[in-house]
Parts: C-alpha cells; structure tokens; sequence
C-alpha cells in the first residue's frame, strides 16, 4: 500500500507543480484568473468574529533543515525578542481595537436583531402557536373553503391542502375529501412534499410574519409548488379611518399588496393582485404569486 | 454488555447520515453473542420541525430494543431564524442564546429521565451526533459512562460553548475518522485525543481484484449527495464548468450527479450535468464503476461515505484539498486526489481520463484499503474495543 500511498501523493505534488508552472507562464487566461481570485473564491474560515480578536505576536519559528535548523531558529528567536519592546505594545494596540471593534459589531447586530423583534412580537403576547388555536392562522385559511368551492366550481380538478384551527371548517374540508393539517404553516409546509401543490391559498398569513421569514415561507412554498403552480397570500388595504377599529391587536403589521410587491419582486416569481372584496371596513387584496416554468 | 445509544431520530425511514450510522452500530452489535442494545429516541421524523410523528414506547426493530420519547419543546422558528443569521454571520453566541438554539433540535424532557434510569443499567451510553439536545443536555446526565460519537464538522455549532463543556466531560469520544480527530484536538486542545471507528461497508467477497469494473466509455465524473452549497456541490459545478469551457476543451468531461430531492441549474450548467436523481445502490454502484473518477469537493465531512463507495467499485476519486478528512482518507488509502483550486482539479482530470494504469492502481489502492480496515466485522470490533477502552 506504502507504493500507492506514495503515488498518489507524487500526483498530486506533480499537479501543483505544473500549474505553477503554467501560472508562472501565464497560461491561464486573465479573466478566468480574476473569476477564480473572485466570485469562486472559497472561504473556509469561519471561526466566530471573536476568536480572530486576538492577534498573537509570538509565532512559531521553525525549521527542520538538518545542521542549519536549530541555528536559524535560535538566530529568528534572537531576532524576535530584540525587536518584542517596539512590536508587542503595538499588537497590543491592534488587539483592543480588534475586541472592540468585534464587541461594537455584536452590539449592532443585538440592536438590529431587538428592532426586528420588537415590530414582529412583543414577549407578553401569547405564543405563536396559541394563536393557530383560534383559527387565524391557516395554511388554507379562513376562504379557503371559498376558494376551494370557487376552483371546483370552475370544472378545475386541482388538488387543495388545507390547514386550519377551525373545527367546523376542518370538518366541511373532511367532507368535501380536503386533506386538512393544522399547525404552524412554516413548519407544515416544510413537512409537505415538493413539486406536489398545485394552489396553496396561504391567507391570514402575511401579517404574521416578519419580512426575513415570510421570504422564508415563500421560498418553502415555491418548492412544495408544481412548476406553474400558484400560491395565493391576503393583503390588506388599510384606510386611515378603518384601520384602528379593524386592527388584529395579535397582528404583527399590515402588510398590503404594494408591501407584498416590493418584498417578492426579485424572487423570480410571477406577482399578480386581485381583489377579494371588504370586510370589517378593510378592503382585502389577494396577491397571486406563480413559480415560473410550467 | 448493556449498550445504550440516545439519537434524536431513529429508524430505517430516517434520512441522515450520522443517525444512519446509528442504527448500523446498533443493530449490528445486536447480533453480536455479548450485547444488549437499547436506542433511546424521540418521536421525531422531521429535524426542522420537530413534530411527534412516531408513536412514543418501546418495540423491538431488527433485534434491537427502541424506546422513543414525545418531544417536549416546541422550536420557535422564527427566533432560532434569527440565531441562525447572527451565527451564519459569524456572531458567538450567548449561552442564554446557545441555549435557546439547542433546545430548539429536539428536546424531550421524559428522554432525559429515560436517560438516567439507562445509565443505571448500562455499561455506556453512547450518543450520536454532537448537535443535539440529546446529546448536550443528556450525556451530562451521567458523563462518567456517556460516549459521544460526534460526527464534528468544522462549523460555527461546534464552537458553542456549551458543546465543549459536553464533549469534554464525557467518558470519550469516537471518531469517524482521522481528520475529525484532529478537528477535535483543534477545537478542544485539552482533550485527548479521540479513538477512531468509523463506518463499515458490506464487501461481496465474490467481487474479486479482477472483477467487472468497466472502463468508461467517456471521461464521466459522477457525484453522489445532497446537492447543495454545503456539500460544494455548486463549486463541482463551476469547476466541472471551467475544465469543459476553458482549462482543456479537448478533454471535456460528463458531470453525472445523483442524490435525493430537486435540482435547480442554470442553463448553461444544465448542458454540462447529468442528473439522474435518486438511484438504488446498485445503480450508483454501477456508475461509479464506469466513471473516470468520483468527486467531492466538501469541506464538511466527518466520515464520507461515497469515498469507500467509489473504492469499492474500483474508482477514484478526487476530492477538495481543504477538507483533512477526505484528504486524510485519500493520503492513508493511495485511492485518490486532492486539489485546492479549478485549474489542480481541472490538471487532475485530464490525468485520470488520459492514463487508465493510473486510474486502475489508484481505484485498486481504494479498495484493498476498504476491505482491510472498513467490512463491518472489522469496523464493530473496533468499536466495541473503544467503548471498553472508554469505560473501563
């Protein structure tokens, strides 16, 4: 095995020789050497922010040329400690600024992360799962059983899932032979096969959801979509006398179509609002957004 | 002996790699004349959602006795969305947050008392993988006589601090292979280091040095995996990419990739990839044998299965120099090539297609390397080896 060890080693260390060669040459051409420094650069340090703080003034010295060795390394060592006075204080200098810096860096980020929490969900309120009690929260949600009649009607022989808190909807979606799952929809969405729906009506969702998640969502349900298959989300048109009276007080924000637009517009997807009537004062969008390539 | 493994999920419907291993550890030491093997798991089928699928209790699966446990902590995704971010952008985390994370992965309080009662019977227990609950919060239950099989990859969850304190407290860990050990002296310098087991592999005694592998009509490469940006699969793609476009056009190669789930490709990598989607184990066998070589270029591998796999189908493989265990296992084999940029890996390629002795020796310097030191007999007395070592 020492023979095959030792060839594949020699390949190697042949390869690496004969495209310095090459580079040295220039045989490489220039654009693919900048793709290569550039976009298919691989970063393989991820250590945390912190640990790369600290930056050590004192680096190993070694060499193991025989005779020579021990003499070099005692010579660089000799070296190393006559300039130490003018090196490590400088170090040391670099090394508050690199903690702080890193602490700085953490504290932004906290602050960000505290803003983003504090317009998605207040800790007094109730968990996010209490809430799918009450039935708002649904995958197929509160019109679902209205869409689904409205599809069958049509003479449409596409399939719908659904999921709802709701215990007289759950059994209509029995009987008209829907599949109904409750739960939180992030989580029974991302159980649910992919390339398997054909419409997923995903209202009383948007509302809910802080951007970065209902990117999230999106992304999960266009997976779980067929090609050409659509997923339809509500949006609300809130008027400035409407809006108090008909505020959720367990919503997170309102998120209207123009919102809906804007956050899903560069997600290679088809975007298209409908209307879907008034209710409580508030006029009610639906936003129908396509995954591509039927 | 009494063997207790604690694994997350447990069962042959269960995808990964590390709870794979588990339920080959178990059952095949169940067989052994010595072994009782018990497997404490939860009800869990899916690991993002964490829901109680599984009927909680006890039944025997293939000769081992499987005690699963509902799953008492719902995960909060969208906090443990925000954790993931700070963490992908390079943020320590506080131990109330490290906390939060790993409570998220799983845990289930009534495992924890199933735990305790088990350490009482036990002579170890033996936890899989390193990132869950059940393995940070129960080996501290009795770390006396808990092994930690870790599966480390080099990433950011591995410098939590509450998985050091588990790791280091624990009876000792078992290692995949030689390059996640030294991951382990790495991360945790005052450790000793790991005892190494690894996985094994059924080797048909039949398929002989001078078996069937067939030489490849084309130059093909073909990748075995999940085909995502964690397994390098987009950096295969690019490279594959430049060797056919740029590097050596005459020498252009067929990317052949097979693995579960869908793949997305950009048109103009479309031309070049072959996907055949999820394939037997015959099957992909079968490719390997007839391909130039097996890529894999990820950097996150404890153990990586498709190199053994590749080797027994007589094949080599090429994989990233970057990543010390699959260079580490290509270094002890002779059965493969490592690079560390598109015009080594492109230079490796245009060898192994031009020179079939190469390709030959490298792919039988593989096997002989497999069959010496990875059949299960070996594998599962290596292991119970380590355990007695570890708790005596």
């Amino acid at each position: 095995m020492g023979t095959h060890e030792s060839e594949a080693a020699a390949v190697v260390a042949s390869i690496r020789s004969d495209v310095a060669k090459k580079k040295a040459n220039k045989a490489y051409p220039d654009e693919l050497m900048m793709r290569l420094r550039t976009e298919l650069a691989l970063h393989v340090d991820d250590e945390p922010l912190d640990a790369l703080a600290d930056v050590n003034p004192a680096k190993p010295v070694v060499n193991r040329l025989p005779g020579v060795g021990p003499v070099i390394v005692f010579v660089k060592k000799v070296i190393r400690r006559t300039v130490a006075w003018y090196v490590i204080p400088i170090v040391g200098d670099q090394n508050r600024f690199n903690r702080r810096a890193a602490a700085e860096l953490r504290n932004v980020a906290r602050a960000m992360a505290d803003e983003d929490r504090a317009w998605r969900r207040r800790a007094s309120d109730p968990p996010f799962d209490a809430k799918l009690e009450k039935g708002r929260d649904t995958i197929l949600g509160a019109w679902g059983k209205f869409v689904a009649h409205h599809v069958k009607s049509e003479g449409s022989d596409v399939g719908i899932v659904g999921a709802n808190g709701d215990a007289v909807e759950g059994a209509l979606a029995k009987l008209q032979g829907y599949i109904r799952r409750d739960g939180n929809p992030c989580q029974t969405l991302q159980a649910w096969r992919e390339e398997s729906l054909d419409l997923l009506v995903a209202f009383g969702i948007t509302r809910y959801l802080q951007p970065n998640v209902l990117l999230s969502f999106v992304d999960v349900a266009m997976e779980r979509l067929r090609p050409g298959g659509t997923l339809l989300l509500d949006a609300a048109v809130p008027t400035h006398d409407t809006l108090p009276s008909a505020m959720d007080p367990l919503m997170q924000r309102w998120m209207g179509p123009d919102a809906v637009h804007t956050l899903l517009v560069n997600r290679g997807v088809e975007i298209s609002v409908v209307e879907l009537g008034k209710q409580d004062g508030v006029r009610w969008s639906g936003v129908a957004v396509t995954r591509l390539g039927r | 002996m009494k063997l207790t493994f604690v694994v997350p999920r447990y069962g042959p419907h269960i995808v990964g790699g590390a709870e794979t291993l588990c339920r080959e550890y178990a059952e095949r030491l169940a067989r052994r004349a010595n072994c009782q093997v018990t497997v404490l798991s939860t009800c869990a089928v899916n690991h993002f959602v964490w829901e109680n699928e599984l009927a909680p209790g006890e039944t025997m699966e293939a000769g081992v006795r499987v005690v699963r446990y509902p799953v008492t902590f719902t995960k909060d995704i969208g906090l443990v969305g925000d954790l993931e971010r700070r963490i992908a952008d390079g943020y320590a985390l506080s131990a109330s947050d490290e906390h939060a994370w790993l409570v998220s992965t799983g845990y289930s309080d009534p495992m924890m008392d199933g735990i305790e009662a088990a350490a009482v019977t036990s002579d170890a227990l033996l936890f899989m993988p390193y990132l869950f609950a059940s393995t940070v919060y129960g080996a501290r239950i009795a770390p006396d006589r808990s092994i930690i099989v870790p599966c480390l990859h080099d990433e950011s969850y591995a410098r939590f601090g509450a998985i050091g304190e588990t790791l280091q407290e624990a009876a000792g860990l078992i290692c995949n292979s030689g390059g996640e050990a030294d991951l382990v002296e790495k991360l945790f310098p005052a450790m000793t280091r790991p005892m190494v087991v690894g996985a094994g592999f059924d080797i048909d005694p039949n398929d002989g040095e001078d078996g069937s592998a067939a030489a490849p009509s084309s130059p093909t490469i073909s990748y075995a995996g999940r085909r995502e940006r964690g397994k390098n699969w987009e950096l295969l793609v690019e490279w594959t990419q430049l060797h056919n476009q740029i590097l050596a056009p005459d020498d252009a190669v067929t990317l052949v990739t097979m693995g579960g789930g869908r793949v997305q490709l950009s048109p103009a990598a479309a031309q070049l990839v072959v996907d055949r989607g999820s394939v037997s184990e015959a099957e992909r066998q079968q490719q390997f044998a007839t391909s130039t070589a097996v890529a894999q270029l990820s950097l996150n591998e404890s153990f990586s299965y498709v190199l053994p796999q590749a080797w027994l189908a007589r094949t080599p493989v090429v994989v990233h120099a970057n990543c010390p265990v699959t260079v580490g296992f290509c270094q002890e084999s002779g059965g493969g090539l490592w690079v560390a940029s598109a015009e080594e890996y492109s230079d490796a390629l245009v060898r192994l297609s031009n020179d079939s002795d190469l390709r030959t020796r490298l792919g039988r310097a593989g096997r002989s390397h497999v069959e010496a030191h990875y059949s299960w007999d070996v594998v599962i007395d290596r292991l119970l080896a380590a355990i007695k070592a570890l708790v005596s």
